[in-house]
């Protein structure tokens, strides 16, 4: 653990350092996270234009779950994004090698040495949204509320790991499959709806879709007062099943990927 | 015990055969016939600490594949394969702590940091304390003499002191089995002796089993005292370079000193004539008739000295892996 | 022809890669759908002051879908990434072809297999499900409207070659390949149609090229627009296919200068 511990602490250093040397890049890359936080902000504030209630979720509300996501989104794409983008290439080129002969957890290297910090700047947009929401809309904001969806909020971020961790295996199978990455940026926007308007889909793209309603709006609920203890406890389980069928998922493919000829 | 043990390894792949042309990748969306390609067939050996072995075989013999199986990243058709006791596939700690794979194109460098940021990083991953990390960094560093390239991009550095750097953070924690795929390629004539030199050099201070693969002769001469030569995925041979060369070296090669004008066409009605350079000329004739030859030279010929040599390495793996045993 | 056998040997790998086509059109098909999600949400049992009928919002995001199975080009990370950070450039460059129409080729084959998903699509909902929409029609508007796709396929393609070629200046072109990104989700009508926009920022959308890739082929797809409106888009189009390819021309030719190829 400590080891591990070590490992993750250089991982840091370095991807300190990356960011610190190309400094027109991190200029570049803090632009474009913040295009994408006020981008989520302007489609929620167009969305809800014209429209004050969807799905049982009134303006304020839905905006809420859009700075929720958006703190959830900022923090995964930190710390995970950036390992995710690289899967494809890693597996495609043979370079899932190096990490196989290291002689730590291959998925712990392979989903955690790379960081962009430039996308912290959502989490800071996503909270800043959320002061100034509760206020203008009048929602008070308890201690035990607001813990208890930190606590969800790392669920969220645990979920959305293992979901996106299971899709991108699949390139082991078909290494051409790099735009799957593309896919579940797409895809995880799905987090920042309420469950309500997916229920209109057929039942299995709504089971398929379910994992993604509860990334954020779980912590949304809960900092509205609205979760119970049965959902909370409920939601720990599940995502620990997921990401334990993600990891056997994850050692069982290992035995088809095939490195790269030298 | 020995280090390497293999008995009767297999790894089979599956290849899909698609048509050249439109017609062929139209007829690939419905229909595809997949092969499965042997890439090591029914293979066996065993190698004992300290050895340092050099594997030889044309291009998709086998040679990688098997190195993967050795170092755990393929998982094994058929057969089994114990490297210091461990099955390597399993990848435990205690094993992937004692050994290296080093492939010539592959980098773990971290491209855009000084590649001292990938040696710390190491250091972390395989637990080295701090002392001994300077130690061997620094031992490393100055057999390779790359001292003034620590703090250095890697981007910015050159093919042959990027491989310096690649090799080192391979290395950094000492492993005992050294796998070396290829690790002159692309490098230029010196820096390929300098890496020869500390292949030897790191093969004799610390016991440890390096087994390499090249396409360079010269890798292979200088450095490994056994060789396994591969072939389709089959073990061709498994001895020593004296004994390949004896066994499937068909010809020898006289080197002669003439003393005085010869014509070539008298000479190639013994042998064939290599390379004809008043007086030096070389002659390539068959092993068996060798002393017989010698002597009707010396005979009929105005020959000032005469040299008998074995033929080069590369020719006779020419030989073998074409098939053919003429020119 | 070479180009055309180029054409033909990106034709057969887009075949091969037809995995990652797949993908694509999955991804072209979510953003809309989503958004459809939301609107049928919002127009059956939520509050909305909307002017659109359900239908006229379902026509618009299944033609969008469409569309941009057709009209969303992705060439800029083959060009920024495989070829000049990684110097697949180089092959290009000591050849006699022009780099843009060799790309261009490279793109065409999954734009069209991929438009074909979005036919399948088209056709599994208009006869499948018997959902059906207005369409252009008379011949003149019909001509008019294929005339102002491929404009808008120029456009688009124009567009993400140079979100391509700033890779020439920066080692991270992701950066400005996400801000475009977000620009054309934006202002090529894939959040709401720009009817729906406030009028200032309509205004703004129709001075920068992203509707004219998507946003209005999809009006002029539904019939929304007059053969006069049409033409006059297909004018701003042209201006702006000549502004871009000023503009290409000019970041190729500076930025071969600066290229340094990278070795193995």
């Amino acid at each position: 653990m400590k080891r591990y511990l070590k490992v993750y602490r250089q991982f840091f250093l370095m991807n300190i350092s990356r960011l610190l040397i190309y400094r027109s890049n991190f200029i570049n890359n803090l632009v474009s996270s913040l295009v994408w936080a006020v981008f989520a902000f302007v489609t929620i504030i167009l969305l809800t234009g014209r429209t004050q209630t969807v799905g049982g979720w009134n303006r304020s509300e839905l905006m809420l779950l859009t700075a929720m996501y958006s703190i959830l989104i900022g923090l995964f794409h930190t710390f995970l994004t950036r390992n995710f983008e690289r899967m494809p290439i890693v597996i495609d080129k043979g370079l899932l090698d190096t990490v196989l002969l290291a002689p730590l957890d291959a998925q712990f290297i392979l989903t955690t040495r790379y960081m962009n910090f430039t996308s912290l700047i959502r989490v800071i947009a996503g909270l800043v949204f959320i002061a100034s929401i509760a206020s203008s809309a009048n929602i008070h904001i308890h201690i035990v509320g607001l813990l208890g969806a930190l606590m969800l909020l790392l669920v969220g971020l645990l979920l959305l790991y293992s979901l996106w961790f299971l899709v991108l295996i699949f390139v082991i199978y078909n290494p051409q499959l790099s735009n799957l990455v593309d896919l579940m940026f797409t895809v995880s926007s799905f987090g920042k709806y309420p469950r309500s308007m997916f229920q209109i889909l057929p039942r299995e793209f709504f089971l398929a879709v379910l994992p993604l309603t509860f990334v954020s709006v779980p912590s949304v609920q809960m900092l509205l007062g609205r979760m119970t203890p049965y959902e909370y406890f409920g939601l720990f389980g599940y995502c620990l099943v997921l990401f334990v069928v993600t990891r056997l998922f994850w050692l069982y493919s290992l035995r088809h990927y095939t490195s790269a000829s030298s | 015990m020995d280090s390497i043990i293999v008995d009767h390894l297999q790894k089979d792949y599956s290849v899909f055969r698609k048509k050249p042309g439109l017609k062929g990748a139209l007829s690939s969306l419905f229909f595809r016939k997949y092969e499965t390609k042997q890439a090591v067939n029914d293979v066996s050996f065993s190698i004992g600490a300290g050895e340092l072995v050099g594997f030889i075989g044309p291009n998709g013999a086998g040679k990688t594949t098997t190195l993967k199986c050795l170092s755990g990243l393929l998982y094994p058709t058929r057969g089994t394969v114990r490297v210091l006791g461990f099955d390597p596939w399993q990848r435990k700690r205690e094993f992937l702590t004692q050994i290296s794979l080093v492939m010539g194109q592959k980098n773990q460098l971290w491209w855009d940091l000084p590649a001292m940021d990938t040696f710390l990083l190491n250091k972390e991953m395989y637990a080295i304390d701090d002392a001994k990390f300077k130690k061997t960094v620094s031992e490393l560093v100055d057999i390779l003499d790359v001292s003034r390239l620590l703090t250095v991009q890697v981007r910015k550095l050159s093919l042959g002191e990027r491989m310096k750097m690649e090799i080192i953070a391979a290395i950094i924690h000492t492993p005992n089995i050294l796998f070396l795929d290829e690790p002159t390629i692309g490098l230029d004539v010196v820096i390929q002796k300098q890496m020869r030199d500390f292949i030897r050099e790191y093969n004799k201070r610390y016991n440890a089993t390096i087994v390499l693969t090249s396409h360079y002769m010269e890798d292979v001469k200088q450095l490994a005292s056994r060789i396994i030569v591969i072939d389709h995925g089959a073990l061709l041979f498994d001895g020593s370079l004296v004994k390949f060369i004896d066994t499937y070296g068909k010809d020898k090669i006289l080197s002669i000193v003439l003393d005085d004008h010869v014509k070539q066409d008298q000479l190639k009605r013994l042998g064939v004539v290599l390379s004809y350079e008043y007086p030096k000329v070389t002659i390539r004739v068959p092993r068996e008739k060798t002393k017989d030859i010698a002597a009707l030279l010396l005979r009929k010929f105005p020959i000032d000295d005469i040299n008998i040599e074995e033929q080069d390495i590369e020719d006779v793996v020419r030989t073998v892996f074409s098939g053919k045993t003429g020119e | 022809m070479k180009y055309i056998r180029i054409f033909l040997l990106y034709f057969q790998q887009a075949f091969v890669y037809r995995g990652r086509s797949v993908v694509w059109f999955f991804i072209s098909l979510f953003n809309p759908l989503i958004l459809l999600l939301f609107w049928y949400a919002a127009l059956t049992g939520g509050k909305t002051t909307v002017s659109w009928s359900l239908s006229d919002v379902t026509a618009y995001y299944v033609l969008l879908i469409i569309s941009a199975s057709f009209l969303d080009i992705h060439i800029e990370e083959t060009v920024a990434v495989y070829d000049i950070s990684e110097g697949g450039l180089n092959a290009y460059l000591v050849k006699p072809i022009s780099y843009a129409l060799v790309k261009l080729c490279n793109e065409l084959p999954y734009r069209l297999l991929q438009g074909s998903f979005g036919i399948i699509v088209f056709c599994i909902i208009r006869f499948g499900l018997g959902i059906s929409f207005s369409l252009v029609n008379g011949i003149f508007e019909i001509i008019t409207t294929v005339c102002m796709i491929l404009c808008a396929f120029c456009v688009s393609f124009l567009f993400k070659m140079i979100v391509g070629l700033s890779a020439f200046w920066t080692t991270d072109y992701t950066g400005l390949a996400e801000m475009t990104g977000v620009l054309i989700l934006l202002f090529g009508g894939f959040v709401i149609p720009l009817e729906f926009f406030p009028s200032f920022w309509h205004t703004v959308a129709t001075y920068t090229p992203f509707p004219y890739g998507t946003y209005f082929p999809v009006l002029a797809v539904e019939g929304r627009l007059a053969l006069g409106e049409m033409w006059r888009i297909i004018g701003i189009q042209l201006g702006w296919i000549f502004i871009l390819g000023v503009t290409y021309r000019w970041m190729w030719k500076r930025g071969v200068r600066l290229y340094t190829g990278v070795g193995i």
